[in-house]
């Protein structure tokens, strides 16, 4: 009797499970219809404009195409990229506006904004855990530190713009330490621009990866800090073998997102300049706006697309690989292989 | 909070549908628009009355002058324009004004399509020699209508297919050496424009000149406030375009404006700002500066904006002259856009700024902007006009008139905004040693190219 | 016994290291905050003041920096009232519609629930400058060009914001409670809205707060897609007051105009700062 009424109960429960199922569908409608067709839809059409010879044409009056055209797009692009981008390594004069540029800027940029930002942060991120020296108002620090970013990026960099400019506050600066006799374009130097974008980025960005890598030291498990004071560890000890491998995943984490992140930077380096023609501190979403967007050669900025969507991918895949565990790939070795001797015994 | 959450939900479902309504009827509203542009200028004179019964015109621009001109002058001498349209103005600001308007012309249909739009002299040929821009013959004005415009402006504005007449231009846009009085006075014994012209006649004087002023005033006031300020002129003196036959060519004369930025840059004789910077709008208002290349709507525009007043600033303290080299800078051509909803005002307004006699006099007698009108700024100069006190009273439109004979526009192209944009960068990479000669040629061409595919080397 | 003497041994290093440590963070929060000061007190400045050189000490020109200011960009609150607009809606679809995927994936079982959710995974790193062009052609295409439509709707999908809400539900939403609705007779909408949604407050106003920050913050999308000064949002109102036009300069309306944009980030950063903290907190370690 209590058997079978269970029985009739799961069945009912199954049936009421498949009819509720349906509701399911319609939960997760409203995004996937809305990113099929904001997202989904122009990546792959953005895809395939790169096949095509297509762009504004007299000026931008009328338009050239659409001509399939194959791979000759990123046949030149990517001739660009390294013809361009180991001119500008190998410091030979000159660096055209051209998609090697605005790699190489990307690049250089996020690297002289991410490296101090990372060690910046791991440095903080230890004060703040910190049991011996306990730091009064981290509240109130966390607060300062993080605040540049969340403020509006057009308005930081206008900002610094302003403040960089002829005659503006950090040319008088320099002029008043005696680093320089007179006033001086700084913002023209294509050195100065990008080490001052990338502080802005590192200025910004600081904060952020603090607070996610205290929230990470936060998560281990305080035994094991305990387990290693009794064993008499010092601050640094601790830090190096027990904090820094356990944060690993969270240091992957950041590092992938800025490193996207960085591949996206526009906001900043384009209010960074006086015209669009000024391409020197060029990144890659500012290449892809003005050929894709401002001149409408599509063919050539979708390619660009496509070029920026793989180094992502190839970013963030050798990052990965960087930060694997090794210690877990060889357990799980090592237990393959001890399986394995299990099963010829 | 349930009650809010609801609210939110539902708020979002209205706003949801409504959106997707909007969408729906614009894309209706393109294709009947691509199909037939009688039928489409019926229906948009229907979609464009408002609640007031008011039809909206809709006059495109990069900056708000246009607006002020309609405002100030048009809508003052005929107020029952005001009662019956309703005047949008679609400013975009310079950067983005061609691509903004490139899109608008693209036939999405938009409502906001240009009825009337304002073009530069570094574009202007790209409108005129397309189908965007209607033909002044469709809108019912005629050659007999502009006896008195500089020849210059007309052809300008022709389309280069059929030599039909696109635009109007309501200005002339000659260009003079405007300098310091008081400075010509301390550094060169005089300020009388005829011995400052004999000093200045050729670059090589400029220079010497140039250098014996940043000499003499120690290094407190320098011959021009940066080193680019002398390319208008050097432009003007090409014989050869930008491009011809889809060729991207440097003319001889642009290689001898590189040469002299350098000297600028490299001997110091300029105060380092860049053209149109906030720093080279504000040496206009101090001593740094002993002159600026500008032209006719540049006084009034520009320089008597920042010059200050008398006694704090500079007013009054200014003369000019004709310089090392005739040329133009700039001016602003009207148009009716294609999808013109109402021709019959689109020549209402042409016709008042360019062609009217009596209204383009008491424009520029009030605005102090020199009309392109030879009739109207005789009668300005005879009436003893013709003079400015900003410029201590000099008689200037007559300079101006000098100049504006000889201005010719025959080597203008589609594309010379955005190459002088890049030339710009080049020129400046080279005067600062960041770059040698070649290189920076070479870039420059690169540059344009890449942005032009159509373009070749 | 042991102890206490090291610790007695190390007082001095440790009271040098914290003053150390102090100095460094106190001098951060000054980095943080000293643009923003001289945009401040720069906006209290004539603009002939403003290029004789740097100050600390505000002046007393404000109110005619902001006239000035008012006056030459008449469009200010036309531009941050498009920007509220813009922000508020978005947001309010972003964190409701984020919700019910997460709510959907979590609650339902159904054909294609993994590959839906491997989805979301997936694109959840796609940087949308790829898809931009594309975006931007087809909202051409569709007559879409210089309205707030594409930049409101997408903010519907949004998939970082629904992984951190299903990594919200696993533990702050009880099936349960979800049965118990049921045979109490709620409809699963009815249930959504009145059971669910109050129990992910929390979690909702964390990604509301970071969902309205972009979208106020946002450049790019609208720099592509709006033409018109009148339909302008306040970032690319900031990109022109950056340009000046030097027909009429004025250094001191410009620093006004810079500080007015970023008041009100100010304001919402202040007074919700203990959240928004917690919330990147929360963010970084979601996986």
């Amino acid at each position: 009797m209590s058997n079978s009424n269970s029985k009739s109960e799961i069945q009912r429960r199954k049936k009421k499970t498949i009819e509720y199922g349906r509701f399911g569908y319609f939960f997760i409608a409203p995004f996937f219809i809305v990113y099929l067709i904001f997202s989904l839809w122009p990546l792959l059409y953005t895809l395939g404009l790169s096949f095509y010879e297509y762009y504004a044409s007299n000026g931008g009056a009328s338009y050239v195409g659409p001509n399939f055209i194959g791979l000759k797009n990123y046949m030149s692009e990517i001739k660009l990229f390294i013809t361009d981008f180991s001119k500008i390594l190998g410091n030979i004069a000159g660096s055209p506006q051209s998609i090697g540029n605005a790699f190489y800027n990307t690049f250089y940029i996020w690297f002289f904004n991410f490296v101090p930002q990372i060690l910046l942060s791991l440095l903080l991120a230890s004060w703040f855990t910190d049991i011996r020296i306990k730091l009064k108002g981290q509240g109130g620090f966390k607060v300062m530190m993080y605040m540049p970013n969340i403020i509006t990026a057009a308005t930081i960099a206008a900002l610094f713009y302003s403040l960089f400019a002829v005659g503006g506050p950090g040319d008088q600066f320099l002029v008043g330490l005696g680093l320089k006799e007179k006033t001086f374009d700084l913002l023209n130097d294509t050195g100065f621009r990008r080490l001052l974008i990338a502080f802005i980025q590192f200025w910004m960005w600081y904060g952020n990866t603090m607070i996610i890598l205290i929230a990470g030291v936060l998560g281990i498990s305080p035994s094991l800090f305990e387990a290693a004071m009794v064993d008499g560890a010092t601050s640094k000890q601790i830090y190096r073998n027990v904090t820094l491998p356990l944060l690993k995943p969270i240091l992957l984490y950041t590092l992938v997102t800025s490193a996207i992140g960085g591949m996206q930077m526009f906001d900043i380096p384009k209010l960074m300049i006086k015209k669009a023609a000024d391409y020197k501190t060029e990144t890659i979403s500012m290449y892809i706006f003005k050929h894709g967007i401002s001149t409408r050669n599509l063919g050539k900025g979708a390619t660009a697309s496509v070029l920026l969507f793989v180094v992502t991918l190839i970013l963030s895949l050798i990052l990965f690989y960087i930060m694997r565990d090794k210690d877990e790939i060889k357990e799980r070795k090592e237990n393959k292989k001890y399986m394995k001797k299990i099963g010829k015994e | 909070m349930k009650k809010r959450i609801m609210a939110l939900a539902l708020t979002a479902v209205l706003v949801l549908g409504s959106l997707t309504a909007c969408g729906k009827d614009d894309s209706k509203d393109a294709a009947t628009k691509t199909d037939e542009v009688a039928e489409t200028n019926k229906e948009s004179d229907e979609t464009d009355q408002t609640d007031t019964g008011k039809e909206k015109f809709y006059i495109w621009s990069w900056n708000d002058e246009f607006q002020g001109m309609m405002e100030n002058f048009f809508l003052k001498d005929h107020p029952e324009y005001k009662d019956k349209y309703d005047f949008q103005y679609v400013i975009t600001g310079t950067d983005a004004y061609q691509e903004k308007l490139d899109l608008a012309f693209e036939g999405s249909g938009a409502e906001d399509a240009p009825d009337l739009l304002l073009l530069e002299a570094d574009y202007i040929k790209k409108y005129v020699s397309s189908d965007n821009t209607l033909k002044m013959d469709d809108l019912g004005i005629t050659a007999a209508d502009y006896p008195n415009q500089y020849n210059y402006t007309v052809t300008t504005a022709q389309d280069e297919r059929d030599n039909s007449q696109k635009g109007l231009s309501w200005q002339a846009a000659p260009g003079e050496f405007i300098y310091r009085r008081s400075l010509a006075k301390k550094y060169l014994g005089t300020d009388d424009p005829a011995k400052v012209q004999e000093m200045i006649k050729d670059w090589d004087s400029f220079l010497e000149v140039a250098r014996k002023i940043s000499k003499e005033s120690g290094g407190a006031t320098k011959m021009l406030s940066g080193p680019d300020d002398a390319f208008r002129p050097y432009m003007s003196a090409r014989t050869s375009a930008w491009v011809k036959d889809g060729k991207l060519t440097v003319d001889p004369k642009m290689e001898e404006y590189l040469e002299f930025n350098k000297i600028l840059e490299t001997e110091g004789l300029t105060n380092g700002t860049t053209q149109w910077s906030d720093a080279w709008a504000a040496n206009a208002g101090n001593d740094s500066t002993f002159g600026y290349f500008g032209s006719t709507w540049f006084v009034q525009w520009t320089l008597m904006a920042n010059a200050g007043d008398a006694e704090t600033g500079t007013y009054g303290d200014w003369a000019m002259t004709q310089g090392p080299q005739w040329y133009y800078w700039g001016g602003t051509w009207v148009a009716a856009g294609k999808e013109c909803s109402n021709k019959d005002l689109a020549a209402e307004i042409i016709r008042y700024f360019t062609c009217d006699e009596d209204a383009m006099y008491n424009y520029s007698v009030e605005k102090k902007d020199y009309v392109n009108n030879t009739a109207a700024i005789k009668r300005i100069i005879d009436d003893g006009k013709g003079t400015f006190d900003f410029l201590g009273n000099q008689e200037y439109y007559k300079i101006f008139a000098e100049t504006a004979d000889q201005i010719d526009t025959s080597i203008m192209t589609a594309y010379d905004q955005k190459i002088n944009d890049a030339f710009h960068v080049e020129a400046k990479a080279y005067a600062t040693g960041e770059k040698d000669k070649e290189t920076a040629i070479a870039d420059f061409k690169s540059s344009v190219i890449g942005q032009f595919a159509e373009l070749t080397e | 016994m042991n102890n206490k003497k090291r610790e007695n041994k190390f007082q001095p290093l440790l009271i040098s290291q914290r003053t150390i440590r102090y100095i460094v963070c106190i001098f951060l929060c000054i980095l943080s905050i000293l643009p923003f000061w001289i945009m401040l007190v720069n906006s209290t400045r004539t603009s002939v003041a403003i290029q004789q050189g740097i100050s600390l000490i505000p002046s007393d020109h404000l109110i005619n920096n902001l006239t000035n200011f008012l006056s030459e960009y008449k469009n200010v609150w036309l531009n941050m009232g498009n920007s509220a607009f813009i922000s508020i809606i978005s947001t309010g679809l972003c964190v409701y519609a984020s919700s019910m995927v997460a709510y959907g994936l979590t609650v339902y079982k159904f054909k294609g629930r993994n590959f839906a959710w491997s989805f979301i995974l997936a694109v959840m790193m796609v940087p949308a400058q790829v898809s931009a062009i594309g975006f931007f052609r087809f909202m051409q295409q569709l007559g879409l060009l210089n309205t707030y439509i594409p930049l409101i709707l997408p903010a519907i999908a949004a998939p970082s914001v629904v992984f951190f809400m299903k990594q919200f539900m696993k533990n702050g939403l009880p099936l349960e409670i979800v049965d118990a609705a049921r045979i109490d007779g709620s409809g699963e909408i009815n249930t959504f809205n009145r059971i669910a949604l109050p129990l992910l407050k929390p979690a909702i106003a964390t990604q509301a707060i970071f969902a309205f920050i972009a979208s106020w913050n946002n450049y790019f999308t609208p720099a592509m897609i709006i033409s018109e000064e009148k339909r302008y949002t306040l970032p690319m109102l900031i990109a022109k007051i950056k340009d000046v036009d030097p027909s009429n300069f004025d250094l001191g309306r410009t620093y006004v105009g810079l500080t007015l944009t970023v008041i009100p980030i100010f304001i919402v950063y202040f007074a919700l700062s203990k959240y928004i903290i917690a919330g990147v907190a929360l963010g970084g370690v979601k996986e």
